[in-house]
């Protein structure tokens, strides 16, 4: 087994190039932006409902 | 001993006692389930072999706890039911049990149930085989199964399944069997106690949730469920709801975990074996109730080619059906997961409506060393995926596809074994010393894997926790992915949530130099 090139998992004719972000650009600060927030979304789900603990389970 | 071809008759026959008539089996739902499990669309059970006489170690602390006590001269003996997948007489039977185990006789062997002395709630232990089972895509994968050994008549018969039992409703509510039939597995490592069902629900407190008296039972709230897991030598993560459900005057009428996120934790948690028990709001005569079961298993898709989309994608969104023991119905029942969060239940299925089931919440048990949860992992890898995005761009010829799941480092050092790195990088990865349990966060591209990123599962969430970033694309991509991140430290570096943001950033450019 070898390892996978670069071409396999890149669309026919791409060229892989590490380029430079542009901070102030809109775009890329919204993804960011976003990406924050779905984190914290999810750290939030590790905080537990202390109400939700005392729910009966008696069937 | 008596042997009878398999029917529903016999079945129902089988299950009965002296305070338990044939009429009242034929009416519980366990039967329902067991006739079809055990039926010609099932496990295709041709004979039943009755052993009439069968001390029961989990009936007898039952038995010491309640029935001992009571007027009425209850039994403390039970009776054992068998099933094989071949017909036979009494005289075929003798013979195998003349040469022992190596006859192939006993290949035909599907399981057992006990069957307990008294009145209704008459199936004790449980062990039957499951329905064909694989570990790849598209094969229903028990990960939370084991190995038991059925002794009879001096024969040992090895059966992989895991231990089912409907409650008491005396010593056990629906929760404590779901902690039982958990701790059953959980048990194979010898920190872990497995315990009979009158002595969980002592292990969850000394009173009822309402107050009153702990015998009968009358159900046990969340609290007290972990509470007795941590009694048994685990300890507990709760995983709360994500999901609304919203009236048409704008009002929450429902609160619950939806579908993809228990898929994720499902699958995250699925390799260490332990079951994970849910509780669910079930559709009833009057409404709805709060019961609990145990997921052991699951059947996922293979992945497929995913466009680029905005949100993230998880390889566990695949998972299209899971397998859990409901005390109410049965061992291994298949649980269909439709539209954001409805679970089609034998509850669902048995409703005039076939109202859906939904889940509340999700009690994962865990061996103590475990201290690193789920989400601390998905909230990096959301970093990880929006890095890699900004990379690649619109040029990979799919979407980024993720696999979060927490490993014993040994079976994730086979994954390596088997990998296509390159023979000294495995050497030195498989001869490194891991701490015992690793979260290993994948990225498929089309169908690829391309990298792995582990996390210590057992250190301290505020520091760095990353272990290895490894790599199966060739050095070309290493070079430029560490070219990017060098050139864009300013930019992404806010995209590690955390206290150590900047190790992070560090631990991702030095482990792929």
């Amino acid at each position: 087994m070898k390892k996978l090139q670069i071409t396999d998992i890149l669309t026919e004719g791409a060229v892989l190039v590490a380029k430079e972000l542009n901070a102030g650009d809109k775009e890329v600060q919204r993804l960011i932006e976003e990406t924050k927030q779905k984190q914290a979304e999810v750290l939030k789900l590790g905080q537990i409902d202390q109400e939700r603990l005392r729910l009966v389970v008696q069937l | 001993m008596k042997t009878l071809p398999y029917s529903e008759a016999n079945l129902a026959s089988c299950l009965s006692n002296r305070y338990t008539s044939q009429t009242q089996i034929e009416s519980k739902n366990q039967f329902l389930y067991l006739k079809e499990y055990l039926g010609s669309s099932g496990l295709n059970a041709q004979t039943i072999l009755v052993e009439e006489e069968y001390v029961s170690k989990d009936f007898l602390h039952d038995y010491a706890s309640y029935y001992a006590y009571c007027f009425e001269p209850y039994p403390k003996i039970c009776k054992r039911i068998h099933f094989f997948d071949s017909l036979f007489q009494e005289t075929e039977l003798k013979t195998a049990i003349l040469t022992g185990e190596e006859s192939p006789f006993w290949r035909h062997y599907l399981g057992c149930i006990v069957v307990k002395p008294i009145p209704i709630t008459v199936i004790g232990f449980t062990i039957l085989k499951t329905y064909a089972k694989g570990i790849h895509f598209d094969e229903r994968n028990f990960w939370g199964t084991r190995e038991y050994t059925v002794h009879l008549f001096g024969i040992k018969i090895k059966l992989i399944s895991l231990a089912f039992q409907e409650q008491d409703s005396v010593l056990a509510a629906c929760a404590t069997t779901a902690i039982w039939t958990m701790l059953n597995k959980a048990a194979l490592d010898f920190h872990t106690v497995l315990k009979s069902p009158s002595q969980i629900t002592k292990d969850a407190d000394s009173k009822s949730p309402d107050g009153s008296r702990l015998f009968p039972n009358k159900g046990l709230n969340i609290l007290q469920i972990c509470q007795a897991i941590q009694n048994s030598g685990l300890e507990s993560e709760i995983r709360q709801p994500d999901y609304q459900i919203i009236n048409q005057h704008g009002q929450v009428i429902g609160a619950f975990v939806s579908n993809l996120s228990l898929k994720k934790i499902i699958n995250a948690y699925s390799p260490i074996g332990i079951p994970i028990i849910l509780i669910i709001r079930v559709p009833t005569d009057t409404i709805h109730g709060w019961h609990a079961i145990t997921v052991s298993g699951f059947k996922q898709k293979a992945p497929q080619l995913i466009p680029s989309k905005p949100e993230i994608s998880w390889l566990a969104d695949n998972i299209e059906k899971i397998y859990a023991h409901d005390d109410q119905w049965g061992p291994f029942a298949r649980i269909t997961l439709n539209n954001v969060a409805e679970l089609e239940t034998p509850w669902t299925i048995f409703h005039p409506q076939r109202n859906p089931t939904y889940v509340a919440n999700i009690v994962v048990p865990l061996y103590p060393k475990i201290r690193i949860s789920y989400e601390n992992i998905e909230s990096i890898v959301l970093g990880l995926d929006r890095i890699l995005t900004f990379f690649l761009g619109n040029q990979a010829i799919a979407d980024f596809v993720w696999d979060v799941k927490i490993h014993y480092s040994q079976t994730f050092k086979k994954h390596i074994q088997g990998s296509n790195l390159e023979d000294e990088e495995k050497i030195s990865l498989i001869s490194s010393n891991m701490p015992k349990y690793l979260w290993v966060a994948t990225c498929h591209v089309g169908g690829f894997m391309i990298l792995d990123f582990t996390f210590d599962a057992t250190d301290v969430n505020n520091g760095m926790i990353g272990e290895h970033v490894i790599c199966y694309v060739n050095q070309d991509f290493k070079v430029k992915f560490v070219d990017f991140l060098r050139k864009n430290r300013d930019a992404l570096e806010a995209l590690f949530n955390h206290r150590a943001t900047t190790s992070y950033y560090d631990f991702l450019i030095d482990k792929l130099s």
